[in-house]
């Protein structure tokens, strides 16, 4: 039985905390932590509440850590240790850091010779918040950012694509084994990120996505970043958890204003009052990192092409009555004075054109709010 | 001495021709009743003998037996106890034989002599409609809508034997024979602001098309299916006739005149069974929700609560305007050719539709749409999403259009698309697509872009002609190409749902 073997396998299956887990790996190695865990006697060297050194045997009495250890290989996971070399040095100084850190793709040392931003945001997203996080994402990236994100749907999803295409690192911190992919959706961007980018979790195979380990993951995206942008969120939103987090550990944060209007810019908007900085535009976060401007912008700015049809066509005034923020077609017809077919018209070649997206009867603009990429 | 009386009784929405044999002879006192009466029929010979002895006559103490023919098949409900009364009376020689020579009975009598209405006069009648038929006097108005010869009606059994002995006169109906007074139907003018929503709903009502309305709770989805019926013509005289045969069948309340004309409006409760929502029943397989909403609107509100087997229960009559349901000794089929509004949320929480909004996670959601099956959203030529009004409307704002205006719109539009191709937009089928809905070339190119961008699968290429030809048609443009404005209005009608929605 090697050291990660009775790591990894004390990580899954001992339902320690992980802060009880850090302790323990703290002051003993893995496979003596583990011959001690076995026979209930960890009490004598973390302080455990009544009778958990006795669960936490009877947890691991049907447990093999070979096995365990098998199942990592299998899926090419390494297992690295709080403390050894291996281990990402990014991380080691973080008081919350996982005693055990399970990694798929490129080598963790890569993430260390980089600067590092974590974009995170709402699952349910806005069309621009998307956009702006693909954007953010991309822009980063090309100037050799890595992109620390959670690989859920929505901004994370976005950011993770825009670190893609940009040519940089992406790193995605997940809530659950390595084995598998949450959500479903992402499966081809898990892949293409285990390829070639770098994928992280304190949990070994066989952990499945339980909502209460994504709260925790949090932390590691938040002690892994140098700068965390909050690119849209609700007040409820896991995202604040992250930015909290952050501010735990004097990290930056940084925040792309919305609409008041719009729930999803509601925790955003909250995190401004609070005094995070703004961001307009990739070089705020560079600013931020302290990393000069001349760094490449990745995407030049879009400037579409005109909106098509002539001055008397609806399509200029679709386009102004977006800018507040997602409407429905009742709304835009409203709010433009033109009739209904008029505007499903405007909306469909916008749609065309890439400058807006509709869907569930909603219509946004699909252009990252950051500056010098407005469509109009 | 024997007599026979015709009669019927009624399964599904048809009326089945029965005789009543009486024979009275010679025997130990008794009442004997042959040709598999359900219980409800079995117990006429209590109903009957109590009946007969209240209104004045003896009951004949001798061995009465009953023959209901043809024997093999279950008779249901109360509706022979008239046939068997006068039968009794005829074979007992208190009415003369030639007086009942070609009348055919229906009724129910009670125990003091009074005949009461039974559920399904209007199909039995129409099992032979050329005949002379007695029927109570509360069943008068269904069975004149039905019957094409002398209906005759009478409020007890003293009075039928009266009148047979033309000592008395048949009793009339008094109700005035039409009501003409559409009253307090839900109008379109309460509906404000929402002009996309209206115009679906106009839409729908003009070309016949399903309606999928997406919404929040309180964005107004019930107050908007409940105005379709509105909005649509009278019905016409061969599918009044159905809608009042099942109606009656149904024993569902009919309109005074006894004749379905305005489209009826069902609105099945999510808990609705599958016998409730297509009809069943052992025997007497009383017609369901979607039978009941023939020639008329079937409205699921909370579509995704019903059980997924009630809902494909639905798919046949989608597909063939008819449900059929089979027993071991027979099967019989209902006509319900209807059009169907759904409602539903957009997911659990409700916001699932404006961006950025929704708090459900993405396991609950998936759950939610998969609710809706795929092959029945595809039913839908229209799926609106419906968003509250905006404050300002639901408060200042003027009243909308009212229905009467609308409809006047949507009954021209429909005679030019039944001159046109001879059945509504809704069911053109591919040939008639190509022939009578061609988009112009804007139109064409913008429907190309939509499928190349996978926003539009095939089946919903050709659900988009459809709806483009209705509104080109409400638009007073009848001819076969279709503006460029009417495809993309279409496009904006057909919100993507449940499996084919993504985000991320």
């Amino acid at each position: 039985m090697s050291a990660e073997a009775a790591a990894a396998a004390l990580a899954g299956f001992s339902g320690l905390a992980p802060r009880s887990l850090r302790r323990l790996l703290d002051v003993l190695a893995p496979s003596d932590a583990w011959e001690l865990a076995v026979r209930g006697q960890l009490g004598e060297v973390v302080e455990l509440r009544q009778g958990r050194a006795r669960e936490v045997a009877e947890r691991l009495s049907g447990v093999d850590p070979d096995a365990v250890a098998a199942s990592c290989a299998a899926s090419d996971i390494n297992v690295l240790v709080h403390g050894t070399r291996a281990y990402s040095a990014a991380l080691s100084d973080d008081p919350e850091a996982p005693a055990v850190l399970f990694a798929r793709g490129q080598p963790l040392a890569r993430i260390d010779e980089l600067r590092r931003v974590a974009i995170v945001g709402t699952r349910s997203a806005t069309a621009a918040g998307r956009a702006t996080a693909h954007d953010l994402g991309h822009d980063l990236s090309a100037n050799g950012v890595a992109v620390v994100s959670g690989l859920a749907i929505g901004v994370d999803g976005a950011a993770h694509r825009g670190a893609l295409d940009g040519g940089g690192l992406a790193v995605a911190v997940l809530a659950h084994g390595l084995d598998r992919c949450y959500p479903e959706r992402h499966r081809h961007l898990f892949e293409q990120m285990c390829a070639d980018h770098v994928v992280l979790s304190e949990w070994p195979p066989g952990v499945g996505p339980e909502p209460w380990r994504f709260p925790l993951r949090n932390r590691i995206i938040a002690g892994l970043a140098e700068v965390v942008v909050v690119v849209e969120s609700r007040v409820t939103g896991g995202s604040l958890i992250t930015a909290r987090a952050a501010l735990d550990r004097g990290v930056d944060v940084l925040v792309v204003p919305g609409s008041p209007q719009m729930p999803a810019s509601e925790g955003t908007n909250m995190l401004l009052r609070d005094g995070a900085g703004v961001v307009t535009d990739v070089d705020d976060v560079l600013t931020a990192l302290g990393i000069s401007h001349d760094g490449c912008r990745g995407v030049a700015p879009v400037r579409p092409p005109g909106p098509p049809g002539s001055d008397a066509s609806p399509h200029g005034d679709v386009v102004a009555a977006l800018a507040d923020g997602p409407a429905t077609l009742d709304t835009l017809a409203a709010r433009t004075m033109h009739s209904v077919a008029d505007v499903a018209c405007a909306v469909s070649d916008l749609v065309g054109a890439g400058l807006v997206v509709a869907e569930g009867g909603w219509v946004e603009l699909a252009m990252s709010r950051l500056s010098g990429q407005h469509p109009s | 001495m024997i007599a026979n009386i015709a009669s019927a009784t009624v399964r599904g929405a048809h009326g089945h021709p029965v005789t009543v044999e009486v024979h009275v002879g010679a025997g130990l006192p008794g009442f004997t009743m042959l040709g598999l009466p359900d219980e409800a029929c079995r117990e006429a010979r209590d109903r009957v003998r109590a009946a007969v002895l209240s209104s004045g006559f003896d009951w004949p103490d001798r061995r009465i037996t009953v023959n209901l023919a043809p024997p093999h098949h279950r008779k249901t409900g109360s509706g022979l106890d008239l046939a068997i009364a006068i039968g009794v009376l005829v074979a007992a020689q208190r009415i003369p034989p030639e007086a009942v020579g070609g009348l055919h009975m229906v009724g129910e009598v009670g125990l003091d002599g009074a005949l009461h209405p039974v559920p399904g006069v209007a199909p039995m009648v129409a099992v032979d409609r050329d005949a002379d038929w007695v029927v109570p006097v509360g069943s008068l108005a269904e069975a004149s809508a039905v019957g094409r010869s002398r209906v005759l009606g009478a409020t007890c059994l003293a009075g039928v034997v009266e009148a047979l002995t033309g000592t008395a006169e048949w009793a009339d109906c008094d109700a005035g024979e039409s009501d003409t007074a559409v009253v307090d139907a839900p109008d379109m003018r309460d509906v404000r602001g929402q002009p996309v929503a209206r115009a679906a709903l106009e839409v729908a009502a003009a070309g016949g098309h399903h309606l999928l309305l997406v919404g929040s709770p309180g964005s107004g989805k019930t107050m908007l299916a409940e105005r379709l019926c509105g909005l649509l013509p009278d019905l016409t005289a061969d599918v009044a006739l159905e809608a009042t045969m099942i109606h009656s069948a149904a024993g569902e309340r009919l309109p005074t005149g006894g004749l379905v004309r305005r489209p009826p409006f069902r609105t099945p409760h999510h808990s609705a069974t599958l016998a409730a929502m297509v009809g069943g029943g052992s025997h007497h397989l009383r017609p369901g929700a979607a039978s009941l909403a023939h020639g008329g609107v079937l409205f699921c509100d909370e579509m995704g609560q019903f059980a997924p087997s009630v809902l494909d229960g639905l798919r046949e009559a989608l597909e063939c305007g008819a449900v059929t349901i089979g027993r071991v000794e027979h099967q019989v089929t209902v006509p319900a050719r209807f059009q169907m509004i759904g409602a539903t949320n957009p997911c659990p929480c409700g916001e699932g539709l404006r961006p950025g909004s929704c708090i459900c996670d993405e396991r609950a959601r998936r759950r939610y749409s998969q609710r809706l099956s795929g092959p029945l959203l595809d039913r839908f030529d229209l799926r609106v999403a419906v968003q509250r009004p905006d404050t300002d409307h639901l408060l200042g704002g003027s009243d909308g259009e009212c229905s009467a205006v609308i409809a006047g719109r949507v009954e021209a539009a429909r005679t030019a698309a039944l001159q046109r191709a001879g059945v509504l937009n809704a069911h053109l089928d591919a040939v008639g697509l190509d022939r009578h809905a061609r988009p112009d070339a804007d139109g064409a190119a913008r429907l190309r872009t939509e499928i190349d961008a996978g926003r539009l699968t095939g089946r919903g290429y050709h659900r988009v002609r459809r709806t483009a030809r209705t509104l080109a048609d409400l638009a007073g443009e009848v001819g076969d190409v279709i503006d460029d404005r009417h495809v993309a209005t279409a496009v904006a009608m057909r919100v993507s749902m449940g499996a084919e929605r993504g985000r991320g």
